[in-house]
């Protein structure tokens, strides 16, 4: 991705929601007489964020050099990964209970993370499974913190 | 009086629990998620059974220490432990980056010390004569402190102000979300019940920094083990030489004084202080462009400042019995349990307790500095856990940080989802601490204004005809035309602008 095509995309983005929240702030009318109303921050706000991503979105298209597109050696794999096993874990969260879902995600991500060299399965099990026990103990036992238990019941 | 108030800290069970409450505290502050108060929530009501003084003592421990722990994991892992320790993250992060963890953490650690202490000697001597003067403020001066805050967004946009304005203002409506304030409107909630409450600062803050931190270290992670190296872990005293010290004296000062005056205002609180002290010593300092590469003088800064808020906002609690922050708010219950009305009869009331409470932050001041000093060796072991293990933890940590600021799993998703768009704004390297400001920021600035419209009947006059009001409206242009100037100048000679620290690697 060049940068020019980077701030298109991020003044798009922007003045999308920028026209979204001064669509979903006219309908917030004052209540307290000769009070400005709880729409008019939102509104002003709203306004404003479409006025800057506009000014981003033009300077960006008259600007004549290109940029440089960056090359990168990302991988594309073990990001999409990452952000499915975190997706999975919050909604887990509740479903399986605090103590299944975390030793789960640990498990996963620790791999994930892990090359071919460093990969020892034994080392992250053991660690996948100790870690929410230890918190769960903690925040049980100091905050009495009501941890989601999930279908299983723990 | 006074020294009969020493006498009464000066034995082994307060002395104990001071210690207790010190190291709990810095866990407390340390661990992201753990805030100040909940350390001070958490053992309040074990208080209530204790002498006055020994409950009060603990508390005080609490506070000192949790404020300070956030420094521990916002240079280790760029991860503030606590919103005040924010701006930590823009130079101990780079510091830590460059192998000089030991030295930041050693800096900071001192300049906390400092910046408490200088606090604690304000909150003893001027603290009457100080609390008269700002109970004048009104919204009307509240808002352009709000405005003079928010001018900080320039200085940390780094090379696009535009997209820095940007993500500022992004931050500022996301902070709308929920009830409204003054007329509890229901904003932006789509009709989720959930989103009455709007968003904790801790679930933004999580998301944006923490969550986005390790989708990025998915992207990276070839790399992962090459960027994992031993820590070397040189520290001779606090890695500041005494010639540095005296550099720094004016920055420590200003730092110190700046938390003080944000402390003794209500409701603005830890973290914008240690912006505010950031952005004005960068505004100030002759080389601007260092700053978030990992200088001393940003550390230095920020840690100051927010562990000097911790004395000033005692002050308006204990003249006026005004708390101006939530773990102040807290403190006022455990000192009217134990009989001490604060007010400006305090000292006569009860002058021995006053001392006392004196005493034990003092003491809470000085044990944080033993005690983190000599953790610094472990705290840097941190490092030493391979990353692709260490991050996974973290996560966990932060999910349930973020779990038990109420207890709902909703809260949970809403991390994700920041750190989603915490991740996109990486990408389209657009910077992210901006959205943080307008986030604490937004609803300041938003009541203050609406309630300063509505006292003066819609007139925007009174905002440049109340003195203190236009001093900070000038000082909001002077520094904002300062950043513009700096940005010029650093086009023309070529170099880039400072950027955001937390940005450059995007």
């Amino acid at each position: 991705m060049t940068n020019r095509q980077r701030d298109i995309i991020a003044a798009v983005i922007f003045l999308a929601f920028g026209i979204f929240m001064f669509g979903n702030s006219l309908g917030i009318n004052p209540i307290i007489p000769n009070e400005v109303g709880s729409g008019y921050v939102p509104k002003f706000l709203s306004i404003v964020i479409s006025v800057l991503s506009v000014a981003l979105l033009v300077l960006t298209l008259l600007k004549k050099k290109l940029g440089p597109t960056e090359k990168t050696d990302e991988d594309i794999k073990g990001g999409i990964f990452t952000v499915m096993a975190l997706a999975a874990y919050v909604v887990l969260f509740q479903v399986l209970g605090f103590l299944v879902s975390t030793a789960l995600y640990l498990f996963i991500q620790i791999t994930l993370l892990s090359n071919e060299k460093n990969r020892e399965f034994l080392v992250f099990g053991i660690i996948s499974i100790v870690v929410p026990l230890v918190i769960y103990g903690l925040f049980k036992a100091l905050f009495h913190m009501p941890f989601p238990t999930g279908i299983l019941g723990i | 009086m006074i020294l009969e108030g020493i006498m009464l800290v000066l034995n082994p069970v307060c002395l104990g629990l001071i210690l207790m409450g010190v190291i709990i505290g810095i866990i407390f502050g340390a661990m992201p998620g753990l805030s100040a108060t909940m350390a001070v929530v958490l053992f309040l009501p074990l208080s209530f059974g204790m002498e006055p003084i020994n409950g009060i003592s603990l508390l005080m421990g609490l506070y000192l220490g949790a404020i300070s722990g956030g420094l521990i994991t916002a240079i280790l892992l760029k991860i503030p432990g606590t919103p005040s320790s924010i701006a930590t993250v823009f130079d101990g992060g780079p510091m830590a980056d460059k192998g000089e963890a030991g030295r930041a953490l050693g800096v900071g650690i001192l300049y906390s010390f400092f910046g408490g202490l200088i606090s604690i000697f304000a909150l003893i001597f001027i603290s009457p004569s100080l609390a008269k003067i700002t109970l004048k403020f009104t919204p009307v001066e509240y808002f352009s402190i709000a405005v003079f805050s928010l001018t900080i967004i320039a200085s940390l946009s780094g090379k696009s102000l535009l997209k820095g304005l940007l993500s500022g203002f992004f931050g500022m409506a996301l902070s709308m979300v929920g009830m409204a304030p003054l007329d509890s409107f229901t904003r932006f909630t789509f009709g989720n019940f959930q989103l009455l409450s709007g968003f904790d600062i801790v679930v933004v803050l999580i998301g944006v920094f923490a969550i986005t931190d390790i989708i990025q270290a998915g992207f990276d992670r070839k790399h992962l083990a090459d960027k994992y190296k031993k820590q070397t872990f040189v520290l001779r005293g606090f890695g500041i030489s005494f010639r540095e010290f005296k550099a720094q004296t004016v920055n420590m000062i200003r730092s110190a004084l700046i938390g003080i005056g944000i402390g003794i205002l209500p409701g603005i609180g830890g973290s914008t202080a240690g912006l505010l002290s950031y952005t004005a010593t960068k505004n100030s300092s002759k080389h601007p462009e260092k700053f978030g590469t990992g200088i001393i003088d940003g550390v230095i800064a920020s840690e100051t400042s927010n562990n000097a808020v911790i004395g000033g906002s005692l002050i308006p609690l204990l003249t006026m019995g005004i708390p101006g922050n939530t773990v102040t708010a807290v403190f006022l219950g455990g000192l009217l349990i134990h009989g001490i009305s604060p007010g400006p009869l305090i000292f006569i009331k009860s002058g021995d307790i006053m001392y006392g409470l004196f005493a034990a932050l003092m003491i809470a001041n000085i044990f944080m500095l033993i005690f983190e000093y000599l953790g610094l060796k472990w705290f840097v072991k941190l490092l030493d856990i391979p990353k692709h293990i260490l991050l996974p933890i973290i996560m966990v940590l932060c999910i349930v940080g973020a779990y038990s600021t109420a207890n709902r799993v909703f809260d949970v998703w809403s991390v994700f989802v920041f750190g989603l768009i915490g991740f996109f704004f990486k990408r389209l390297k657009v910077p992210s601490t901006p959205l943080i400001i307008g986030f604490i920021l937004g609803p300041m600035a938003e009541t203050n204004l609406r309630r300063a419209l509505m006292a003066s009947a819609g007139d925007w006059s009174v905002f440049v005809t109340r003195p203190i009001s236009l001093v900070f409206l000038l000082v909001s242009l002077g520094s904002v035309i300062i950043v513009l100037r700096q940005n010029k100048r650093a086009k023309k000679s070529g170099a880039r602008p400072a950027e955001a620290p937390l940005d450059e690697e995007a």
